[in-house]
């Protein structure tokens, strides 16, 4: 009996909290008169973009190309710069990740898993961390170690190089002249690469929540440092 | 019954009624875009070699024809010896350019496109008293200029230099790479 009771109060205060929580605001249109007040109302907006050096020194828009720094007579070995950021083009501070993919694709045109992705060697930029448990030999995870401002850029990508082991498998052939040749397996072969940037708002008070949802990694492990973003 | 349906419409109304105001915070503004390039490339060792004959010797240089730095070097059958009264001295013309490391003389700098080696001379001296004829066999090679990726500069030509001393298989699976 008593419990009936109980549950028949704890029912009544339930509705009376769901009834008059939606009805506060039609009280309050009652009971207050004002002037017509109108204002615009101008949503924050994120927005990231990937940006590469041109053939002048300056960083320029992608727009979904990325020109690699070597034609098609590349040294091995060698390192050269490339010269890839990603910038805040939107109207708040954001942290940013960005992802770095690279592979073969063979004279065929098919990807080629049998080419180790590692011999294309990339280096990073300062102020982002790689995050080693997301990482692959095909695919780089890198956190901006802080929220980018508005307008500002950052290059995570400065360097590409295609490993010196690549040259190991040649074979000789006897040429009809009575001489040989070296013939390079890789001859023919295509490096991609490919570059995805993108962000979170920053500036809230859930700022490590927003970069749990949506990157899947505590802020710890991405490399954001929360406390050196903390806007409040 | 009756009681189990009470209480279940009591949890149900608590829920709503706790929950009802925080589903705003779950949403955050996001952005991604993304970019992609790709290059073919080109592995291979075009050359040529030249060589002059006249009645001292034989003038040799190797031309690079491609399009990408080689390491060259040759070999002079007879180098330094004395055979069947021949005497056969190699000298650079340029004494800096090639330097011997074992038995090859070794063009010491990158031979860059589309530019030809200074002469190496095989001289010979006929230290006998008959000779009808004798020939100079060289065998001249090229091969690809690596870099040193820890310096980023290309590695030492010589006899040590990695590739004179690749592994030619096609059909072994690729062991390359960090």
């Amino acid at each position: 009996m008593k419990v009936k009771n109980y549950s028949k109060l704890l029912l009544a205060a339930s509705a009376l909290l769901l009834v008059f929580s939606g009805v506060e605001g039609s009280r309050a249109a009652l009971n207050v008169t004002s002037d017509t007040f109108s204002t615009q109302l101008v949503m924050p907006r994120v927005g990231v973009e990937i940006l590469e050096e041109n053939e002048k020194g300056k960083l320029d828009n992608a727009d979904g190309i990325l020109h690699l720094p070597f034609d098609e007579h590349v040294i091995l070995g060698k390192t050269y710069e490339e010269h890839i950021a990603a910038e805040n083009q939107g109207t708040i501070p954001e942290y940013v990740r960005a992802t770095v993919v690279v592979y073969w694709v063979n004279p065929k045109g098919e990807k080629d898993l049998n080419v180790d992705p590692s011999t294309i060697r990339l280096t990073f930029g300062e102020g982002w961390t790689v995050n080693e448990k997301q990482s692959t030999p095909e695919r780089t995870v890198l956190y901006y170690h802080k929220a980018m401002e508005v307008n500002d850029s950052s290059v995570f990508v400065t360097g590409i190089l295609l490993d010196e082991s690549l040259a190991n498998k040649c074979k000789v052939v006897d040429n009809s002249d009575g001489s040989k040749s070296l013939v390079y397996a890789y001859n023919g072969y295509n490096v991609v690469l490919k570059a995805t940037v993108d962000c979170v708002q920053a500036g809230g008070a859930m700022d490590q929540e927003a970069i749990e949802a949506n990157w899947g990694v505590k802020h710890d492990d991405s490399g954001v440092n929360i406390t050196l973003c903390d806007r409040n | 019954m009756k009681k189990m349906n009470m209480k279940w419409l009591t949890v149900i109304a608590l829920v709503i009624s706790l929950t009802s105001g925080i589903t705003g915070a779950m949403a955050y503004f996001t952005d991604t875009t993304g970019a992609e390039g790709t290059q073919v490339i080109s592995l291979g060792v075009p050359w040529v070699p030249h060589e002059v004959v006249d009645d001292k010797g034989k003038h040799i240089a190797i031309e690079n024809t491609g399009e990408v730095p080689l390491y060259v070097r040759a070999f002079i059958i007879g180098d330094s010896e004395s055979i069947d009264g021949v005497d056969v001295t190699v000298t650079p013309k340029n004494g800096n350019d090639w330097f011997k490391d074992g038995t090859y003389w070794y063009y010491k700098a990158p031979l860059e496109p589309h530019t030809t080696t200074t002469e190496l001379f095989a001289e010979v001296k006929v230290t006998g008293t008959t000779l009808e004829e004798f020939n100079i066999v060289v065998s001249e090679e090229a091969t690809i200029l690596i870099y040193d990726s820890t310096k980023n500069e290309p590695y030492p030509n010589g006899k040590d230099y990695k590739g004179w001393n690749l592994s030619a298989d096609f059909d072994t699976s690729y062991q390359g790479g960090k």
